[in-house]
């Protein structure tokens, strides 16, 4: 037996059919899903920007020695990612716009979309290792429920995403956006681990109890983050502690900000539910 | 009513139900045809409809194995200061693994199914002894050219190796069909077994389509919005209703809706 298409009246409801044989290839029923032609695609180039993270420093005085003989002491200044999420959704600073794309028809129920991407710029490292990349640049993606994880570390992640809008426009138009989105995870203390302590208040150099100082970690006023970039390092000095006369320059020059440039294709599509 | 249209005038067929403003059935610009006639913005009151593209399966799905090979473990000592050395443990690479060789000559539609969802791009598909110094990880994401279907794997070892894993993948490549001129809207071709022809023999009863599942027939999903979520610097992926988490994502995002289809298998 062959293939066939026709009607049939004997079920409930009556259907139409296309058949190979007892297999179904569609019918009414069990339609097939369904992308708009190449008229309806929406196809955009742009440069997607994730922005930089608020930061803020730690400082560490380090000291090498015997007591009450010579001794070295060095200090160093740290930048410290702050914790949050940024989303089109989220308040300032945390915001990012989305970008609309275009509109399709209303009743699109998915998309489809392909993506290229390529970063056009070097990115720092993030505590001495390179930070993740997930994606090979140049390449054709079909990103399922178009979402693409770019980048991230132990610490944090970058996302973008192409969606319809939860509404249409009411004129029989949906409009589709691109949203990009970050995270950096919460953490109350940016770690010690790598060694010396968190030093007890007060954080900045008073001009007494400077043995507190030594193998000691001081934060800006907000201990929360992760420390990721060391900044600078002072040479020799027993007044490299936050607040003393020769504590490192607290100047943070680093920049997260990422750009890629982005080439989309959007195809709009249905699937009977 | 449901009923078939065949405007031979406009060059389509559809399955239809009827748009309201009735008219004669075979006139294409009767308002009960808008349907067919302008089919995106009546894409509810169609069932099929010539003007569209459809999922057609270029070859029969290919399960494959892939191998994910060894990343040793590694020392790396990056700082030296007073008071203060660092050593990182473990190391990271990039891989780009050929999935399946399609040889069309353009890039096609796919999609990939891993573990029970359709592969996200950028999906860590293992993650062991997280939040660890043992912490090691595989993040995958996928790509097409004109040759090749390719999974593109970023992993990572912590202070012991990042073990070989086997996982299995299905990979789904789809078909452009072109219409051909020589033929009518509707046509059987009779040499053969026998095929059922639809829009010039460009939908034919010998080939599979994505399309909505059947009671208790094997399915896949297709989602109906984003498949990602981020929270508290980690990411979640809902596939299907399928919930993959990276360790650390803080939120409770549901996923979004999905239809299962099949016509594939």
């Amino acid at each position: 037996m062959g293939g066939s298409f026709g009607y049939r009246n004997d079920t409930t409801p009556p259907r139409f059919e296309h058949l190979d044989g007892g297999r179904v290839v569609w019918r009414s029923d069990a339609a097939p899903a369904l992308l708009l032609p190449d008229t309806a695609w929406l196809n955009w180039s742009g440069t997607i920007t994730c922005p930089d993270f608020i930061k803020g420093n730690a400082m560490y005085q380090g000291w090498n020695g015997v007591t009450g003989g010579s001794a070295l002491y060095q200090g160093s200044i740290w930048s410290v990612m702050r914790p949050g999420t940024w989303g089109p959704d989220e308040p300032s600073p945390y915001n990012i716009p989305r970008i609309l794309l275009g509109t399709i028809p209303a009743a699109c129920n998915f998309i489809e979309v392909v993506a290229n991407l390529t970063r056009v710029q070097s990115i720092f490292v993030f505590f001495f290792v390179a930070a993740s990349q997930y994606q090979k640049y140049g390449a054709y993606i079909d990103p399922d429920g178009g979402c693409i994880e770019l980048e991230g570390t132990h610490a944090w992640r970058r996302i973008f995403k192409v969606v319809m809008a939860p509404t249409d426009n009411g004129d029989g138009t949906r409009n589709v956006y691109l949203e990009t989105y970050q995270s950096v995870k919460y953490q109350a203390k940016f770690t010690t681990d790598i060694g010396g302590n968190m030093k007890t208040d007060p954080q900045s150099y008073d001009g007494s109890a400077t043995s507190a100082w030594y193998n000691k970690w001081t934060h800006d006023g907000d201990p929360s983050g992760w420390l990721w970039w060391l900044m600078a390092t002072t040479g020799n000095d027993i007044n490299s502690m936050r607040g003393g006369s020769g504590q490192p320059s607290a100047a943070d020059t680093s920049d997260w900000t990422t750009q890629w440039t982005t080439t989309l294709s959007v195809r709009p599509g249905y699937a009977q539910t | 009513m449901t009923r078939a249209v065949a405007l031979n005038d406009v060059d389509v067929v559809a399955i239809i139900d009827s748009a309201p403003g009735g008219g004669d059935l075979t006139d294409s610009t009767a308002l009960c045809n808008r349907p067919a006639i302008d089919p995106a913005n009546w894409l509810a009151n169609n069932y099929f409809n010539s003007a569209f593209d459809y999922y057609e399966l270029l070859v029969p799905v290919q399960t494959v194995s892939i191998t994910h090979t060894v990343l040793a473990t590694a020392s790396t000592l990056v700082l030296s200061i007073v008071g203060l050395s660092i050593t990182i443990k473990g190391q990271q690479d990039d891989r780009d693994i050929v999935l399946y060789a399609h040889n069309l000559g353009y890039v096609p539609t796919y999609m990939i199914a891993y573990n029970g969802g359709r592969l996200s791009a950028g999906q860590h598909v293992v993650i062991r002894g997280a939040g660890t110094t043992s912490q090691r990880s595989r993040c995958v994401s996928h790509d097409a050219d004109a040759t090749n279907i390719y999974l593109h794997e970023h992993c990572t070892s912590g202070d012991v190796d990042l073990e070989a894993d086997t996982l299995s993948y299905e990979v789904m490549i789809f078909n452009r069909p072109v219409r051909d001129p020589d033929l009518p809207l509707l046509s059987y071709d009779n040499s053969g077994t026998g095929v059922a022809l639809i829009d010039h023999g460009r939908i034919r009863s010998d080939r599979h389509y994505l399309r909505k599942a059947l009671a208790a027939e094997t399915s896949f999903d297709i989602n109906l919005g984003p498949t990602m979520d981020i929270n508290d610097g980690f990411v979640r992926v809902v596939t299907g209703g399928v919930v993959f988490d990276e360790p650390g994502y803080g939120g409770s995002w549901a996923g979004p809706a999905y239809v299962p289809v099949s016509g594939i298998f």
